[in-house]
């Protein structure tokens, strides 16, 4: 060890009278990657930001000291602070987009941290900024310099959020669930990134995840939280060999759940129920004199048989959300056929869970009025209507008093499962699960995986289900389509999708977090490899 | 988190409603007929047996205002009442078709709105005769363009949303999305749009007294007294015009008051203040 970076010792954060964050004490050692995991909700991000000493309205520092470098962070003064903040650490958070100013280009956000801490000149300043962006690997950093932020994407902006925060190399970059919105292999190129600096710049990381796979990829040193304190604090190889508190072990449960695919019925015997024969949809965007023309998905054809499930993979942007309209009929085909059960109406049949739930809830309606809506419309009369309610919910999981509460009211796991009972309700023969993990953390996500996994055994029920993550779709699937701009380039058994030939798929399967844990300290955790 | 107490939405009511009651139960209030005209009391200052005076024809401005409250009232009221509903309907036809139809009606309104209020008002006038319906109908045509075009921005942008797709794919028909989602999702705007409606309705009713086309001359309102009260200004009959400009603005300020807090009430649940926002955990 080359000693202690950060010390944190003690500390309590309470939000008014409630104890959020309790007695955590941990250090951050020099030139280490240190990864903070846990549940959503188990304090991790508070932690983080009591760290700088930014916390929300409210909430505050109870008791215990954080020092950085021996120095007590809690008693600096202002400009002290400031200085600590911008030059000293280096920041990453999950939201791309509400850390930039809309109105202020990238090269703006840049100008103004080189003028708060460095005498650059403009000149300079701007030189400086390009080169940071090349080394993140942007290309034509001159136009990211010039652009704003709503003209980049996620993966783009994240990776802007990394150059900034490393600009002045700071000896500590605390990166809070950077890639969690974003697909692998966005995530696989930005947590590349991060190593590589870290490894050339010689200091710490502390990395915050609930994605365990992650963690193993990057992280030397684990510290467990669960419900505000540190349940367990271990070499990374320690941790996956031979954890040691029931938190850790459970979220080692969940990890293998989401990372092995199970052994199911290879081919189901059921007739096709939704056939989709050579769609394509184009978007065309007029403008004055010329059109533009965008084609989302090209020349699909695939097929969903009677109770199986079936997982379409590719990376985001790829057509993938588009073709799930296209099979819900939300949106009209620029050409090709989508046929259900022969040629019936598809409404009632075909259900759909969608990526953001609370997007998907009428917010003035409660729980049990969004879950009962399908009763209104393919019922007759409201006898029975929350009785019925009531059953969906109790299926899905959810405690019945759930239904008094509005969507913005639960936690991401819990609204996931409403969106799943509002679609239960109406009895489907399919269900469009439309990225339904993107926001759910990894426990949650497992969760999840074992209750679709049941449905679709018990009641026969045939699940498409739409991912970027080939962890989760290996897990849940019994066939596999790989979707690649537009098309699909393969399709396969899930089992078997480890052994393709198809370049694309072997792509999106090397940005398997964990997939290959420890590549990068493999003599320590060589034996990570065999167990995970 | 304890919850405020809502005194302030509890005092604007007690005020919306004490005017209300003065002006419903003007004569239990008054004595005096507010069309009565005594020669011989003509521009008396406030005291002298008239509370607030009397103007030039010897009428009690204290019953004059409180009559021609009512007028002012229905006057706020209805025409608002009317330009909301116009305006809803055709927004929501509007926002709901989109395209051609869309287009046509949205150059409809562009092309109303183009010609000045004020002077379609006048216009209007002209051909109808001067009576209370007239003043309501005229300030309603020439007010639904704006919450029209609202309206219509918001169904539009509504038609995108992911929960409107989501009650699509459970079944809902257009219709119903409409009656279910699209429009109790409007409310907050049509609460805001009402309020500012009714002050606009009430000073435009007083505009159009003033300019002496509104309601006729001998019957009372708020505005048309504002109009008489001009030329005795200078003669320095101050009560004539101070008592219905502070009749006006305090209603209005009444009714701001109360569409601030009433809009708070109506947001969406997420957005209620004093609702604890806490997340419930599994």
């Amino acid at each position: 060890m080359n000693g202690c970076l950060l010390e944190v010792e003690q500390l309590t954060v309470s939000h008014h009278e409630k104890v959020i964050v309790s007695n955590v004490t941990f250090s951050v050692q020099k030139e280490t990657v240190t990864a903070l995991i846990g549940e959503s909700g188990s304090g991790k991000s508070l932690t983080a930001r009591a760290l700088i000493d930014l916390l929300p309205e409210n909430v505050a520092i109870t008791s215990g000291s954080v020092r950085f470098l021996g120095e007590h962070v809690l008693s600096m003064n202002s400009s002290r602070k400031r200085q600590y903040r911008g030059k000293e650490t280096g920041i990453v958070f999950q939201d791309t987009w509400q850390t930039f100013d809309p109105l202020r280009t990238i090269g703006h956000h840049f100008l103004e941290l080189f003028a708060a801490h460095t005498p650059l000149s403009k000149k300079e300043a701007k030189e400086e900024a390009v080169k940071l962006l090349r080394q993140v690997k942007m290309h034509d950093p001159e136009r990211v310099f010039r652009s704003f932020p709503h003209e980049l994407s996620g993966g783009m902006r994240q990776r802007v959020q990394l150059a900034l925060a490393i600009a002045l190399n700071p000896p500590l970059l605390i990166a809070d669930e950077p890639t969690t919105a974003l697909d692998l292999q966005i995530q696989f190129d930005i947590l590349s990134l991060m190593k590589e600096w870290q490894q050339q710049s010689g200091s710490s990381v502390l990395f915050i995840t609930h994605d365990l796979g992650v963690a193993a990829e990057m992280a030397d040193e684990v510290i467990v939280m669960s419900n505000g304190e540190v349940v367990e604090c271990s070499p990374a190889g320690k941790l996956f060999t031979e954890p040691e508190s029931t938190q850790a072990k459970q979220l080692l449960a969940d990890y293998r759940l989401l990372s092995n695919p199970v052994e199911t019925v290879k081919q189901s015997d059921g007739k096709p129920i939704m056939k989709i024969e050579h769609v394509t949809k184009r978007y065309v965007r007029k403008k004055w004199f010329t059109k533009e023309i965008t084609s989302a998905v090209q020349d699909v054809s695939l097929y969903i048989a009677a109770g199986e499930s079936v997982g379409l993979i590719g990376e985001s942007g790829g057509g993938k959300s588009t073709l799930s309209r296209l099979m819900l009929q939300l949106e009209p085909c620029t050409s090709g056929k989508v046929a259900w059960m022969g040629n019936q109406t598809l409404r009632r049949g075909v259900q759909w869970v969608h990526q953001d739930p609370l997007a998907s809830f009428d917010p003035r309606w409660t729980i049990e009025k969004i879950v009962g809506e399908g009763y209104d419309y393919w019922k007759k009369g409201q006898e029975g209507k929350s009785e019925q309610v009531l059953s969906v919910l109790q299926k899905v999981g959810l405690s019945p008093s759930v239904r008094f509460l509005y969507p913005h009211e639960l936690s991401g796991g819990m609204r996931q499962r409403a969106a799943l009972a509002r679609a239960l309700l109406v009895e489907p023969e399919l269900i469009v699960l439309d990225e339904p993990f993107a926001n759910l953390d990894m426990s949650s996500q497992a969760n999840m995986i074992s209750l679709i996994q049941s449905l679709n055994k018990k009641e026969q029920l045939a699940i498409l289900f739409i991912t970027h993550d080939i962890r989760a779709a290996m897990a849940l699937c019994q066939r596999i389509y790989v979707m690649e701009k537009g098309s699909i380039v393969e399709e396969s058994a899930a089992d078997e999708l480890i052994l393709t030939k198809n370049p694309y798929t072997k792509q999106l399967l090397s940005c398997m977090p964990g997939f290959e844990v420890g590549k990068r300290n493999k003599n320590k955790t060589a034996k990570v490899v065999a167990y995970v | 988190m304890s919850k405020k107490h809502p005194w302030f939405l509890i005092l604007a009511t007690c005020l919306f409603l004490i005017l209300i009651a003065a002006v419903s139960f003007a004569p239990l209030l008054t004595s005096y007929d507010p069309l009565a005209i005594r020669m011989d009391r003509v521009l008396q200052p406030p005291g002298s047996g008239h509370i607030l005076g009397t103007d030039e024809l010897g009428r009690d401005v204290f019953a004059r205002l409180l009559y021609g409250g009512r007028v002012s009232l229905s006057v706020g009221a209805a025409a608002m009442f009317v330009s909301i509903v116009a305006g809803v309907v055709y927004g929501a036809i509007s926002g709901l078709a989109g395209g051609k139809v869309d287009r046509l009606m949205m150059r409809v309104i562009d092309a109303l709105l183009s010609i000045p209020s004020l002077l379609l008002m006048i216009g209007l006038q002209m051909v109808f005769p001067a009576s209370l319906t007239t003043v309501i109908l005229v300030i309603s045509l020439t007010s639904w363009m704006p919450i029209a075009r609202l309206i219509r921005t918001e169904i539009l942008a509504m038609k995108q949303e992911v929960f409107i797709q989501a009650s699509t794919v459970v079944g809902a028909s257009t219709g119903q999305l409409l009656r279910r989602h699209m429009l109790p999702q409007c409310i907050p705007t049509i609460t805001v749009l009402a309020i500012s409606g009714i002050s606009h309705a009430i000073l435009a009713e007083a505009t159009l007294s003033f300019l002496g086309i509104g309601i006729p001359p001998h019957e009372p309102s708020w505005g048309n007294m504002l109009m008489g009260a001009q030329s005795h200004l200078l003669a320095g009959a101050w009560w004539l015009a101070v008592f219905p400009g502070i009749c006006i603005t305090y209603t209005i300020l009444v009714i701001n008051f109360l569409g601030d807090k009433l809009q708070d009430r109506m947001a969406a649940p997420q957005f209620r203040k004093g609702r604890e926002n806490e997340r419930v955990s599994s």
